[in-house]
């Protein structure tokens, strides 16, 4: 990416190594909706939410908030987001890079 | 954000997490039952110390008007990235989606998957009737060539409401995609077309279900420009299934 934003991948690499000791089963990941699997990766990605001291919020049914507060708290919010639970046996490759461990991607 | 039970392959409600933070559910997918264990979604939520009363009323849990920009991060793209040397690119689509979950019965015969095939994969060698719908209707190289992917999964023995004795059923689920919906209607038309055929072919019975559909999702093309602006190596790509895979101007121009 242009500028001077980077990405931190020691960080993606422990969230995926944390993640696949979670909810692997077998061959594949499996993060069931409102199961076991999904409430492990929401706990997993709360926890490093926590350590970044981002604000955390959970809704009625579920979703989790974790915010960078601005200067103006009333100013719309940007947001970004995905889902963490996948498709039964979801698909995984190995990922490797230099000074680090490898770490597996989901692929519907 | 990290958002609830996107994936309906579970609850089969199409952006659960997001359409019930906006409010949007119909309250009657509190009845929808986890397709593994058959829960409701309502005992699931409750069992989770979640509370169904926000969608019962379709009541918003988040403001559209205090949400500037979203931005949705993917990851099925990953391993395409990784393959290019890519840190970053644009998904320029959601495919249409439509989920077609079938019971089937034969009196003559066991219906079964082809051994060794997992759930959701393509099988290279159909031997089941149902596996010639996808056969006959999808991956005719002769026919247009149009964008658009057909996975059958979950062709499994199953209780059936209309079971009978002498008849063994099983679920047999197929995922269409296609960025075109004229595309999604066009082969929707011949899927029901070849199940007829099949089904007098085999004498099989075949009992169509409710069928799941999500139209194509195409971001707006201002979006799409300055998000490639801002890429040192720009690269977009559709998602969905098998349209996970670069948006190159050959496979463009075969787009109806």
């Amino acid at each position: 990416m242009a500028g001077a934003i980077q990405p931190d991948l020691d960080l993606a690499a422990s969230l995926f190594e944390a993640l696949s000791r979670a909810t692997r089963r077998g061959r594949g990941i499996v993060r069931d909706s409102y199961g076991d699997g999904e409430q492990a990766a929401h706990d997993i990605t709360r926890s490093a939410a926590d350590a970044a001291g981002l604000e955390v919020s959970i809704d009625p049914i579920g979703n989790l908030s974790m915010t960078l507060p601005g200067r103006d708290r009333s100013a719309p919010r940007i947001v970004m987001g995905s889902h963490l639970d996948s498709v039964p046996q979801a698909a995984t490759s190995t990922v490797r890079r230099e000074s680090s461990p490898a770490y597996p991607c989901c692929r519907r | 954000m990290a958002i609830r039970a996107e994936e309906s392959a579970w609850f089969d409600i199409a952006y659960l997490g997001s359409g019930g933070a906006f409010g949007l559910l119909d309250p009657a997918c509190l009845a929808i039952a986890r397709s593994d264990n058959g829960q409701s979604l309502e005992a699931t939520l409750k069992q989770r110390g979640f509370d169904p009363q926000p969608i019962r009323a379709r009541r918003r849990l988040l403001d559209p008007s205090g949400i500037r920009a979203y931005l949705e991060l993917h990851i099925e793209q990953g391993p395409t990235l990784v393959a290019r040397g890519l840190p970053a690119a644009v998904v320029s689509a959601y495919a249409a989606a439509s989920a077609f979950a079938m019971h089937a019965a034969s009196a003559s015969m066991a219906i079964r998957a082809p051994s060794g095939v997992p759930t959701g994969a393509t099988p290279s060698r159909p031997r089941s009737p149902f596996f010639t719908i996808w056969r006959a209707s999808g991956c005719n190289k002769k026919r247009p060539a149009r964008i658009w992917f057909l996975t059958s999964g979950s062709c499994s023995p199953t209780r059936h409401a209309r079971a009978e004795q002498d008849r063994r059923w099983t679920r047999f689920v197929l995922d269409l995609r296609s960025l075109s919906d004229t595309t999604m209607e066009v082969v929707a038309a011949e899927h029901a077309l070849r199940r007829s055929g099949i089904s007098a072919a085999y004498r099989v019975r075949i009992d169509l279900g409710a069928t799941s559909d999500s139209p194509a999702a195409v971001m707006d093309s201002r979006l799409r420009a300055r998000l490639m602006s801002l890429l040192d190596r720009p690269f977009e790509m559709a998602s969905g299934a098998g349209t996970t895979r670069p948006c190159s101007p050959r496979s463009a121009s075969r787009t109806p």
